[in-house]
């Protein structure tokens, strides 16, 4: 089991590193720019080479923002270099998935959709498309214990905060303008509350409105029950500060 | 040319459907597809909506495109197996183990593709054109211009939205209302959380929404720049009344005829576009088919609509014998008054109400929730003729 761990902040020109989780990882799962619904904290492809010489450990791209025909244009530019780049790719769109036809790198993709890929079915239709490697939608254990059963080893989140709702549509700025009063951070994590719950949901608006629970999702028991079966653990900390979280997932299991 | 393509909650609404000018109509049974509070078909209902469709030369789909849940997969084949004995035209499916299962059995089933899995770029659409889809539903987040470029590729057919409820967030990738209350879209349950009421955190006083919901989607503004780029037309609405299906049908089946025509001009759009309004309760946009997305867009919550309430009832039967015809009531009309007849086959006209009575008696207001009324019948009336306040 690979435990794989979201690049968000650190400093690449120095030695020193701020966020401890990097040295723990096995791999680094990078939100690339203009492709990612992970927008805070999205990096440009041609820094990615610098986060594997400083850490030394796998690289995955994160491309799960689904395309747009705009998103294809600036993609044309792109894709080549990230089909025939050395690291591997974390998809949502299957567009993706005939550019890596295409190319001939079915190998080095892997599929992950937060809510459409919930069943034995589904995976064992991925790989007979030739995708081997799959990250598991938002799932109770019971049905991912019974697809990692059959189907394992596979990825899942292990350390998330699930996203709910994900809008091309730049909601903060059309509310904003319906109502300049609100007291909006740009570029930055905001949070809402359904008037009648108590629960913060958290959005974050850069190019698109993305919208989580604040309610972490963590079950270290069933990780560490199931793990012979797990390919990719993801930590996914971006609403968190957490620095030491896979250290201590580590000496958990 | 172009399909218009409406919906069809039940099997009475398929009938309207068909009647008032889908050239195809679009379903759901009891299980499987994603409006799961709609009444749907059974398999019996779908049988009986596609020999009706199918005796005005229209086409039956049949949406199955809830996202599969573990070990369910066999069960949903089974099921499309005896749709194609039913001779449905065609499945609306997210699902690629459908798609492929499809394939692999030879089913005689057209495979569209569902709007949850938001194709939105021709490298996904040839992806599944390769895998036999024959049309793709477009994800509601194309505008304008990428619909028409997508068209000029030439993939595979298109679907587009033109009218009708919009998700906010990606469809598919929606879990909002399940994680609210436990209803997940994925599974045909959406409460409509978009819909729902959100303040900032940082708003105590609770002063000012926040909004999430979208306002629904009108697109007779600019149906004609898309006629010749889509195959079909949707309007979204398997949970609204057999009326709003007529009504809407009539709109757009007459725009695309006079699109046909040559003679959709702006004075013909003016008077399409009022005749929408008059039906609509809620709040419309023209949204990304207007190529951007901007504040007009959203829902303002401090804005409340009325309730329209013009929809009075439609002829169940007609009986030539005793010159009797029964209206099932939607909305309360008076013995006496005069109202509207909105006929399926000939251009709209009025009608008094005369001798109005319930089973038993004579009554003066039609007002018992959907009871069948019986009145004179003084002209030719047919069934499922819609009955219109006349103002």
């Amino acid at each position: 089991m690979e435990i794989l761990y979201y690049f968000k902040y650190d400093d690449l020109r120095s030695k020193e590193v701020k966020d401890s989780n990097l040295l723990y990882c096995d791999g680094i799962i990078v939100p690339i720019k203009y492709l990612t619904d992970k927008e805070k904290y999205q990096i440009d492809f041609e820094l990615v080479y610098k986060i594997e010489k400083k850490f030394n450990k796998d690289i995955y791209l994160l491309l799960d923002k689904m395309v747009l025909s705009k998103d294809e244009v600036y993609l044309t530019l792109v894709i080549a270099s990230l089909m025939k780049s050395k690291y591997k790719i974390i998809f949502s769109d299957f567009y993706y998935l005939n550019k890596a036809r295409e190319y001939n790198c079915l190998d080095k993709m892997i599929y992950f959709s937060p809510t459409l890929l919930r069943s034995k079915e589904e995976v064992s239709t991925l790989f007979s498309f030739k995708i081997d490697n799959v990250i598991l939608s938002y799932l109770d254990e019971i049905t991912m214990e019974d697809i990692l059963s059959s189907y394992g080893p596979l990825g899942i989140l292990g350390y998330y905060y699930p996203q709910l709702f994900v809008s091309k549509r730049k909601l903060s700025k059309a509310n904003l303008e319906l109502n300049p009063s609100l007291n909006i951070n740009h570029f930055d994590f905001n949070s809402l509350k359904e008037e009648s719950r108590e629960e913060e949901l958290i959005y974050y608006e850069d190019d698109q409105f993305a919208l989580y629970s604040s309610k972490l999702v963590f079950n270290l028991p069933f990780i560490k029950e199931n793990q012979d079966k797990i390919k990719y653990l993801i930590i996914d900390s971006y609403l968190d500060d957490d620095k030491d979280i896979v250290k201590k997932i580590k000496e958990g299991l | 040319m172009s399909k218009l393509l409406l919906p069809a909650g039940n099997l009475l609404k398929l009938k309207f459907a068909v009647l008032y000018g889908g050239d195809e109509v679009y379903l759901g049974g009891k299980n499987f597809s994603l409006r799961n509070k709609a009444d749907n078909f059974t398999l019996d209902e779908i049988e009986e909506g596609v020999k009706f469709a199918h005796s005005y030369n229209k086409k039956v789909y049949v949406t199955v495109n809830v996202v599969i849940k573990n070990n369910l997969g066999n069960q949903i084949v089974d099921y499309l197996r005896e749709l194609e004995k039913r001779n449905v035209d065609g499945v609306i499916v997210s699902s690629l183990f459908l798609i492929q299962k499809i394939k692999e059995l030879g089913l005689k089933l057209e495979v569209h593709l569902s709007t949850q899995v938001s194709c939105m770029n021709k490298e996904a659409m040839k992806f599944f054109a390769s895998l036999g889809v024959k049309r793709i539903v477009l994800a509601r987040e194309c505008t304008l211009d990428n619909i028409i470029s997508l068209s000029k590729e030439n993939i595979c057919d298109i679907e587009v939205f033109i009218h009708g409820g919009m998700c906010s967030s990606i469809s598919g990738r929606c879990s909002l209302s399940d994680h609210l209350c436990l209803r997940g879209a994925n599974d045909g349950l959406c409460a409509h959380s978009c819909r729902w009421k959100y303040y900032l955190s940082n708003d105590i006083d609770k002063k000012d929404p926040f909004v999430l919901g979208v306002k629904d989607l009108m697109g007779i503004e600019i149906i004609d720049k898309l006629a010749s780029y889509c195959q079909s037309f949707k309007v979204e609405g398997r949970m609204k009344s057999e009326y709003y299906v007529a009504k809407i049908g009539l709109i757009y089946s007459k725009a695309l005829r006079l699109i046909k025509e040559n003679k959709y001009d702006e004075n013909s759009k003016k008077e399409l576009l009022k005749a929408l309004l008059e039906i609509e309760n809620r709040p419309l946009s023209l949204g990304y088919l207007k190529n951007n997305f901007t504040s007009d867009d959203i829902i303002d919550l401090r804005v409340s609509r009325d309730v329209n309430h013009s929809y009075l009832g439609y002829i169940d039967e007609v009986d030539q014998v005793s010159k009797t015809i029964k209206i099932v009531r939607k909305n309360d009309f008076k013995n006496n008054e005069i109202v509207r007849v909105i006929p399926y086959d000939r251009e709209p006209f009025l009608i008094k109400i005369e001798n109005l009575r319930d089973e038993d008696s004579p009554v003066n207001v039609a007002s018992k929730t959907e009871k069948p009324y019986y009145v004179n019948l003084n002209t030719v009336l047919k069934p499922l003729y819609i009955l219109e306040k006349y103002e």
